[in-house]
């Protein structure tokens, strides 16, 4: 579903990502990948191939949409027990097949990781990056003059009547402050519910559509 | 042993008893000789009869006989409010006689450092509960620590038998047999329908129980407490606070009285009625539940023992065999939709052998009024409630396995036959055993792999051990959640402790919200490392914390009996006066729908904003109409896809689809065929949430959630999971989970019972249908229409709902 902020045009796409034609920039958030690994190392088995799923599907989007550039917003690691050579080896692999130059904003999860993340070829920033009229960070900011593009919250919207109730991941769009938050890419990610205030958008993400709701 | 050594042996409990001025009754004295004779057994007498002195006089007649060292007895209690009353009863001929025997406690409550003394030396009395005694089994020593053992008594065990803690408890007592062969097992149950059952599962399968019964007799009374007008009813209102002035007429505040509610939330409101309408006796009212703090709740038992407290509101908290000798009236507000539970209650007015109980009634609604003739009914037939223990849940054996392993190990073949001895899992095969054991040592078999994972390791000596000591006190914490819900503590901001709530009550508050707990006006403060702070306030509140697990379903026994009073409406002419009084409403339903005869079924259709409405009332029970529910739903989105929301109660069971769902043009004969049936469950259950929710609880039994230590009083949050993200990941990634089946056959069978359910079928198939389009719900309806408890199934495609949802979304 395409819509337009201020000038800029942004494909929310179904598959958890934001596609913006006019910069060739592919935006996801929240990949914890090695979620898995760090919940088995505690003793409870969650199985692995839930990287290579997500890999496969990030894949599949630059495939489709080439972009130039990818930057990840945040917690694209789940933990310091993430990072073991099986993980790593796939994101690298990743790096190597995607064609796009990735850039990784760090969040709350991979910021203390950034030492051991150096031989990978990839950039990290631990800063706020300013593109066009765009604030891209990990998370939620508020800068007058701009859309401020984040990951951090992994917004759900919780809709429920006595007949029936779905939970389901959205892009959660605010007006004061202009904010578009994404939802968590990684398949193995909870979701927080966010409330609908008037001015608000959840674009939500049901099998193949995206399908707005306004606050009201 | 031979007749005159037992006499020798038993010479100084029978001293004692003669100090007392006391003649062992008939069942003590058989049970002590039983016991001396190498028996295991169970003993099956009302409440307050002296059953604890039957249970625990053999041993420690033993005990004094041939001094030993070491734990020798060891009680298992299901509540720890309980320990405390049993540790003072043994106690007492000990401290009098002067015998050289230790008793001690060890529950929750227990101190860390006298739980580290008590590792390192046992009393020779040990009093526990089933968490308690899983735990020591999970520190080395256990073999060396329970190799002198003789006797394990297993209290209440009605409570626990058909629970996963009484699972638990099988599963632990299995391996003290395994460490100490010639221990002897003793439970003590109230009635029951199915001794024969509940017995041989206490003292498992390789030993022959001895029943010891008495022939007491007790005669129970019920009276009910009628409202002037059944208009002033609430047709739903679970809580039926309106009654509360003529509770009040009907008792005195100088007799002592317990009165007991079915959930913790009532209780709380009922308390509050009463302290309001009796402003100037508000300190001879007190208010006993679970969750309040033990120091409170013990100044409460203390303060009903002296007299100074008069009127106690209580939950199941005192159900169980707490000494209330003073105890002269019992009220049960609401039904207690169990016979077996009712007779328990019932019991506590008069805790001496041979009184006889009465029991006042309150309804809660004029539905009840028909279960209070049904009770009457049902207690005159003699007719009591089974109980079984549950068929192999692998959650609990995983939970049991780790526990083995973080301990002193154990090696597979031993463990699956002392485990195979347990009732609960006789049938399991060693394919299941095979699998279980690749769960904790490998993570199981998946499409994926699981190459870091690590709980349980198989030494090189085939023993399974659990090597990591992080992961060891991970599992530690987990083992007391079979019960819980998440609790918080509350304490005031000067840090004086009331009690625990649920983390998803408080979740909900905002910082200035008040609500009433333990009899208190609350202001909310702060929630902070699972501790809430509070303040006392005067500002006025009407939010009531709640609890889960406070649903109870009307038992199949009962059902029986209320479907016969409601065929005697219109048979008979000369009715109990319950009946009278519900007249009016009668009347109403007649009027509205129909009042069904015992030969006709009722279908009621009625169409409000929220959408079309489906009630059936075939009067089966809340676990019956569950079932059905869930069936029909199938049998109707099969021919017409849709998404339901289903509730049910005890009479009957509603349906509710979106506006216009043609319910009545669907419906035919088929829908009582007994065709397909088991198929047709099966994908009813694939469609519905109930798996899911039945997951909820396997995956924090078999240690998948963690909850965080208490300790550190903070959930890690990268370890932080949903049970509903985690059962996502195991329907798409490992699909033959066993945990997932097990999530399966606790639908299957605790909740779609097959065969009753065919049975029920074949029934409501010989009635003949009533079909009523009626313009609001009946009396029989309105119940269901406000019923929280209910689930939803769905074969719609999720764009199909979500449309749906959008525009009752627009229109809202």
């Amino acid at each position: 579903m395409k819509i337009t902020i201020q000038t800029t045009e942004l494909e929310l796409l179904t598959e958890k990502a934001i596609y913006i034609e006019q910069l060739r920039l592919l935006l996801v958030s929240d990949v914890h990948l090695g979620k898995s690994e760090t919940f088995q190392a505690k003793g409870i088995p969650i199985a692995n191939i839930i990287n290579q799923v997500n890999l496969e599907r990030l894949k599949k989007l630059c495939d489709t949409y080439q972009p130039e550039q990818l930057i990840v917003l945040g917690d694209l690691f789940h933990s310091r027990l993430s990072l073991v050579p099986e993980v790593l080896e796939a994101w690298q692999h990743f790096l190597n097949q995607c064609g796009a130059k990735v850039q990784l904003l760090v969040g709350n999860h991979d910021r203390a990781l950034i030492p051991q993340l150096s031989d990978l070829s990839m950039q990290c920033v631990d800063s706020a990056i300013q593109c066009d009229r765009l604030l891209l960070s990990h998370e939620p900011l508020s800068q007058s003059g701009f859309l401020n593009i984040c990951g951090h919250i992994h917004p759900c919207l919780n809709l429920k009547t006595r007949l029936d109730r779905l939970r389901l991941p959205c892009f959660y769009y605010s007006k004061h402050p202009e904010q578009l938050i994404l939802p968590s890419f990684g398949e193995f990610t909870g979701g927080y519910e966010i409330t609908l205030k008037p001015g608000s958008v959840a674009y939500v993400i049901a099998d193949n559509a995206v399908i707005p709701f306004e606050g009201k | 042993m031979a007749v005159a050594g037992a006499i020798a042996t038993l010479s100084p409990i029978l001293a004692w008893f003669a100090q007392q001025h006391w003649e062992p009754l008939p069942f003590q004295q058989a049970t002590w000789a039983a016991y001396l004779d190498g028996k295991s057994g169970m003993i099956q007498v009302p409440t307050g009869s002296g059953k604890t002195y039957a249970a625990v006089m053999g041993a420690i007649a033993e005990m004094l006989a041939k001094p030993r060292k070491g734990l020798q007895l060891l009680y298992i209690t299901p509540l720890r409010a309980l320990s405390r009353d049993i540790e003072q009863s043994i106690k007492r001929p000990i401290t009098e006689m002067g015998w050289k025997l230790q008793v001690e406690s060890r529950t929750g409550d227990t101190s860390s450092a006298k739980k580290a003394r008590q590792l390192k030396n046992m009393p020779e009395i040990l009093i526990t509960t089933p968490e308690s005694l899983a735990l020591m089994l999970s520190y080395p020593g256990a073999k060396e620590r329970f190799q002198s053992l003789q006797c394990v008594i297993l209290d209440e065990w009605h409570e626990l038998l058909n629970s996963k803690r009484g699972t638990q408890t099988e599963l632990c007592l299995s391996h003290l047999r395994h460490l100490q062969p010639n221990l002897r097992t003793w439970a003590v149950s109230a009635t029951l329908g199915n001794i024969d059952e509940a017995a041989q599962a206490a003292v498992g399968l390789t030993a022959q129980p001895a029943i010891i019964q008495s022939n007491l007799e007790r005669k129970t009374i019920i009276r009910s407490i009628l409202p002037a007008s059944v208009d002033s009813f609430p047709w739903a209102g679970h809580l039926g606070l309106r009654m509360f002035e003529e509770l009040v007429a009907a008792l005195d505040i100088n007799t002592s009285t317990l009165i007991f509610t079915n959930t913790r939330a009532q209780s709380e409101r009922w308390f509050q009625a009463l302290t309001f309408a009796l402003p100037d006796d508000t300190d001879k009212i007190a208010l006993h539940h679970s969750s309040i703090d033990v120091k409170e709740r013990e100044a409460i038992e203390a303060g009903v023992k002296t007299g100074t407290i008069k009127w106690v509101v209580c939950t199941s908290s005192l159900d169980l065999g707490v000494d209330f000798q003073p105890v002269e009236r019992v009220v049960q507000i609401g039904s207690a939709k169990n016979l077996a539970r009712l007779l328990q209650r019932a019991g506590r007015s008069a805790h001496v052998p041979q009184g006889t109980s009465e029991i006042l009634f309150l309804p809660t609604n004029a539905l009840e009024l028909l279960e209070i003739a049904a009770f009457r009914n049902g207690l005159a037939a003699g007719d009591l409630e089974s109980r079984r223990s549950l068929t192999k849940p692998y959650d609990v054996l995983i939970q049991h396995l780790v526990n083995l392993a973080c301990g002193d190990g154990f090696v597979a073949a031993e463990t699956l036959a002392s485990v195979r001895q347990t009732m609960a899992y006789q049938t399991l095969t060693e394919a299941e055993f095979g699998w279980v054991l690749d769960f904790i040592t490998n993570g199981g078999k998946c499409l994926g792999a699981y190459p870091r994972y690590k709980k349980v390791t198989l030494t090189e000596t085939g023993v399974y051990q659990v090597t990591d000591t992080q992961i060891a006190r991970m599992h530690r914490m987990g083992v007391g959640t079979i019960t819980s819900n998440q609790a918080v503590r509350l304490v005031y901001t000067n840090r004086k402790e009331i009690g625990t709530v649920e983390e998803n009550f408080i979740s909900k508050l905002k910082k200035g919200d008040v609500f009433f707990f333990a009899g208190r006006q609350l202001e909310f403060f702060m929630l902070k490392d699972m501790v809430a702070y509070v303040k006392g306030t005067t500002r006025k509140s009407t939010v009531t914390p709640t609890w889960g697990g406070g649903n109870l379903a009307i038992s199949d026994t009962l059902s029986t009996h209320l479907r016969q009073e409601i065929a005697a409406i219109h048979t008979e002419s000369d009715f109990p006066i319950e009946i009278d009084c519900l007249a009016p409403i009668l009347a109403a339903q007649e009027r509205i729908a129909h009042l069904p005869t015992d030969t006709e079924l009722l279908i009621e259709c009625c169409k409000t904003r929220e959408g079309q409405h489906l009630y059936v009332f075939p009067f089966e029970g809340r676990f019956v109409h569950e079932g059905l529910g869930f069936l029909w739903g199938y049998r109707f989105a099969n021919q017409k896809q849709a998404t339901f929301t289903i509730s049910v109660n005890d009479y009957g069971f509603e349906i509710l689809a979106p506006k216009d769902y043609p319910f009545k043009q669907l419906f035919s004969q088929d829908f009582f065929s007994l065709e397909h049936l088991q198929a047709d469950i099966k994908e009813c259950v694939n469609i519905s949430e109930l798996m899911e929710r039945k997951f909820r609880g396997i995956a924090q039994v078999s240690g998948l959630i963690f909850k965080g230590y208490p300790s550190s009083k903070k959930t890690s949050s990268q370890l932080q999971i949903s049970s509903s993200l985690l059962y996502e990941v195991f329907t798409k990634y490992e699909p033959e989970n066993l945990l997932l089946k097990q999530a399966e056959n606790e639908v299957l069978r605790e909740q779609l019972e097959v065969h009753r359910l065919e049975h029920t079928l074949e029934r409501l198939s010989r009635l003949k249908i009533v079909w009523k389009e009626s313009k609001r719900p009946s009396p029989f309806a309105f119940p269901l229409l406000v019923e929280r408890w209910s689930s939803r199934m769905s074969n719609e495609t999720l764009l199909d709902r979500i449309q749906r949802l959008k525009e009752q979304w627009q229109n809202k």
